[in-house]
């Protein structure tokens, strides 16, 4: 690993005075006492060898005591030959096995390692302390990703520490090429990120305005890999987002192969991967385990999914309001009887629905799985049976919804824009008709051909036209390479 | 836009192409002279060869130029008559860019949005078209490529949907009606090529690998419209005629087993078309003025033409006639011919006599 980002944090002390290491092991004691404002959980044991001692700092619950207390204090029950100036030095020597440890000479960085988990060694006539790093907390194991799944490939998912993930993702790309680089963001929660890349396949311009995007978060606290997202958009008013995100170590494996950038942050069993495409949202990595008839099939089936949870609801508002004409004449007049019995207008009915329909998701979500059946099923009774049987909704439009929502679960992972442009096409087809939906996916389409993150065309792979990039679009290739789309040659 | 980023040839023949695609199918054909719909192939035909000849002054400004187009020649700040030049063009553009959203609001006002609020959909189509050209020619271009390919199989759905009705008795010969007017005609369809004078100045962001690919849009234009009225004309025979928009009937004419009428599909199509027209006016215009006056500021530009867009669409649309006289009046060809023909050859000669000028010096 490359070594971490030296920069200070705010609440470090900035005084030259202060910062320094005194060679006193009880003034040491009293200003880290100051600084933690007396908390319980810092604790503090003087360890006798001989005519040396040691002031041992650590806080209780982050390291691991017992491990600690084998490796590090029992080696010192027994008298060190030393003098008094050598002793930090000393101590660095002799405990070395299975320990990591690091000579730090400033207090900013004694207290990164004290929140670290590590057990912090002060001696008297010393102005460095040494440090022993054995963190311990509750981790969560290796599940099953749960917004990623896939039929017939692994079943491990990215858990919520870092070097887990980090070492999910080594053992897929056992070369190394790939890069792990470690940062330090957030001044108060000093969480910990890793830029991986390959660094034979990832563009040094890309990379480095990872890097600078990065270094300009100014936060006080990163609680997940969101809280980047903003930084890392290359367009913060489009309506796509060119920041993916992904549960899965192998999937975050096949981008980094493309020349992509991946982002592990510490705390979040997500990984961000920069750029994103639009052909992204359509692919799977189950597509790459069947037959290539049946991968065109599904991948077919998910661009369809993407305009029928866009565009169907509008689209069915403004045919149905202004161009009925277009409709078969016995579909027209079904269609006609159901709407003519209902006391709203068909746009408003749209917009009530799948008002309803995303508040009815949104609360599935967020509610105790125990009570999310029970959401489920109300909704399900109150729009799908009550309001058709009331006559409040028309039961074509119910039908419309219904398959709308169903699309958009194929593509969970653009559910955000999906959603909004759902109502501004409901808004255009009920005021303007068809040409409203024309205007507006003519605009939508500039936007999505305007976005260029990091230099890379959004929508590449399907305009501008390339034949690299083409490959894996629709068909795969009989002996299909990840590694065939290279964002290096997407680049403008 | 980065200025870096060129399209290609081919995009600019696509993006051209379906500007002028919006030009055709929205237009009324028979506004100056009731002519049978079989001549306006033959106006057409006429009409492809007086384009190809007002392209020359275009091509050879872009060959002696290299490339650099109007306004780079006037870099950095213009003065005197560079600087009216360029304000001359962005004028042009946006007068061409108003007529061509009149053109689709007196197209929706009979035949798309009897119900709706038709200048509603038209402030909503210029907003459109002025994102379109803030986001630059780059993104334009690409969706114009999209488009096109929409376009084509639209029509040659609508052409195969109506094939079992066409009789062929009903085309007349070609140049069966008048000839002179048949030469006016398309003399006058040459003239709303407004395409020519944007290539001029959008020179300099299109990779030109052959010059030729720069005129692809002429016949694929010339091709698509004689299809669609030689079809209409051996559809509907004399009753295209009558029609206002001849080609829209075409497309109520047609008819499939999923859909009972498909000329609100083709309609929505035409719709994007002028959109992606209003916005490559608009962006031509802002190049123009944007080295006339380096201080012009692309959002506050695009604001304002759009609202002059509004206001001159407000104006001509609000009496038919008046609107029928403009687009029948000389000055549009005059215009045209100023800014295709003169401004160019003009150009070409003063650089040339400076050229010689300095080689003579040294």
């Amino acid at each position: 690993m490359k070594p971490e980002n030296t920069k200070n944090p705010p609440d470090r002390p900035k005084d030259r005075n202060t910062d320094i290491i005194s060679p006193s092991a009880h003034t040491n004691k009293q200003l880290l006492l100051q600084l933690f404002g007396n908390s319980f959980d810092l604790m503090f044991r003087e360890i006798n060898c001989g005519e040396i001692q040691y002031t041992a700092a650590f806080l209780d619950g982050m390291c691991d005591r017992l491990f600690l207390s084998q490796s590090v204090i029992r080696p010192l029950s027994q008298p060190l030959d030393c003098k008094k100036e050598d002793a930090i030095d000393v101590l660095y020597d002799i405990l070395y096995e299975g320990i990591e440890r690091a000579m730090v000479s400033t207090m900013s960085e004694v207290i990164q390692h004290l929140i670290a988990g590590s057990l912090v060694f002060f001696a008297d006539e010393c102005t460095t302390c040494v440090c022993f790093n054995a963190p311990i907390f509750a981790r969560r194991a290796v599940t099953e990703p749960t917004t990623e799944q896939q039929e017939k490939g692994s079943h491990e998912g990215f858990t919520d520490f870092f070097k887990d993930n980090v070492t999910l993702l080594r053992r897929r790309l056992r070369t190394e090429q790939l890069h792990i680089e470690k940062q330090t963001l957030g001044s108060l929660s000093n969480t910990l990120v890793c830029i991986c890349y390959l660094a034979d396949r990832t563009d040094e311009k890309l990379l480095h305005e990872v890097r600078s995007n990065l270094s300009e978060t100014d936060l006080d606290i990163i609680l997940g890999a969101g809280s980047l997202r903003p930084f890392l958009d290359s367009r913060k008013e489009a309506f796509f987002s060119s920041v993916g995100t992904t549960e899965r170590p192998d999937t975050l494996a096949a981008k980094l192969t493309e020349g992509r950038i991946g982002i592990i942050v510490d705390g979040v069993p997500f990984a961000l991967f920069i750029p994103q495409l639009l052909i992204d949202h359509f692919h799977s990595p189950d597509d790459y385990l069947t037959k290539p008839y049946y991968a065109f099939l599904l991948r077919c089936l998910r661009i369809a999914a993407f305009f029928c949870s866009t565009i169907l609801p509008g689209l069915f508002v403004a045919v149905c309001t202004y161009h009925p004409e277009i409709l078969p004449t016995d579909i027209m007049f079904d269609i006609a009887v159901a709407i003519s019995q209902t006391p709203f207008p068909l746009g408003a009915e749209a917009l009530i629905i799948i008002f309803i329909y995303e508040i009815v998701r949104e609360a599935g979500l967020r509610m105790p799985k125990a009570v999310g059946h029970a959401v489920s099923i109300v909704g399900a009774l109150v729009i799908g049976d009550a309001a058709v049987t009331a006559g409040l909704i028309a039961a074509p439009m119910l039908i419309v919804v219904a398959l709308t929502a169903i699309s958009s679960a194929a593509l969970s992972g653009i559910h955000a824009p999906m959603a909004a442009l759902r109502f501004l096409f409901i808004l255009a087809g009920s005021t303007l008709g068809l040409f409203g939906i024309a205007v507006l996916a003519t605009a939508v389409s500039i936007g999505i051909c305007g976005m260029q993150p990091y230099t890379i065309p959004f929508s590449s792979g399907i305009s501008p036209y390339k034949r690299g990039a083409m490959r894996d679009l629709l068909v795969l290739k009989k002996r299909h390479k990840t590694s065939d789309l290279q964002m290096k040659d997407l680049h403008f | 836009m980065n200025e870096e980023k060129k399209i290609s040839g081919i995009q600019f023949a696509s993006l051209a192409f379906i500007s002028r695609i919006a030009c055709a199918f929205t237009g009324i054909p028979n506004l100056r002279t009731n002519l049978p719909t079989s001549d306006r192939i033959s106006v057409f035909l006429i009409g492809l060869l007086l384009s190809l000849l007002l392209a020359l002054p275009v091509l050879l400004f872009i060959e002696k130029e290299n490339n650099r187009g109007l306004q780079n020649r006037e870099k950095p700040c213009p003065s005197g008559i560079g600087r009216i030049i360029l304000i001359f063009y962005a004028a042009f553009f946006v007068g061409a860019g108003i007529l061509a959203v009149s053109r689709l609001g007196v197209f929706a006002s009979g035949i798309l949005l009897q119900k709706n609020n038709l200048h509603l959909f038209t402030a909503i189509l210029i907003i459109a078209g002025a994102f379109c050209a803030e986001r630059g020619l780059e993104p334009t271009a690409r969706v114009s490529v999209l488009l096109s390919a929409a376009v084509l199989g639209g029509l040659l759905f609508t052409g195969l949907c109506d094939v079992g009705k066409m009789k062929l008795e009903n085309l007349s010969q070609p140049f069966a009606g008048n000839i002179p007017i048949i030469v006016r005609e398309a003399f006058f369809e040459a003239c709303m090529n407004v395409e020519l004078p944007v290539l001029m100045l959008l020179a300099p962001q299109i990779k030109i690998k052959k010059k030729t690919h720069l005129l692809l849009w002429l016949p694929l234009c010339f091709v698509c419209i004689s299809a669609a009225f030689a079809v209409a004309a051996a559809v509907a025979g004399h009753y295209a005629d009558l029609q206002v928009f001849p080609l829209h009937s075409l497309a109520v004419i047609a008819k499939t087993a999923l859909f009972e009428r498909i000329d609100d599909l083709l309609a929505s199509l035409w719709v994007s078309c002028t959109v992606l027209k209003t916005g490559i006016l608009l962006y031509t215009a802002y190049v123009a003025a944007r080295t006339a006056v380096p201080a012009c500021k692309k959002r506050c530009f695009f604001i304002l033409t759009g609202a002059l867009v509004f206001g001159g669409y407000l104006l001509l649309t609000a009496n038919i006639q008046f609107f029928a006289n403009v687009l029948q009046s000389a000055a549009v060809p005059v215009l045209f011919l100023f800014a295709t023909v003169f401004i160019p050859l003009f150009t070409c000669l003063k650089n040339g006599r400076k050229e010689h000028k300095e080689v003579a010096k040294q």
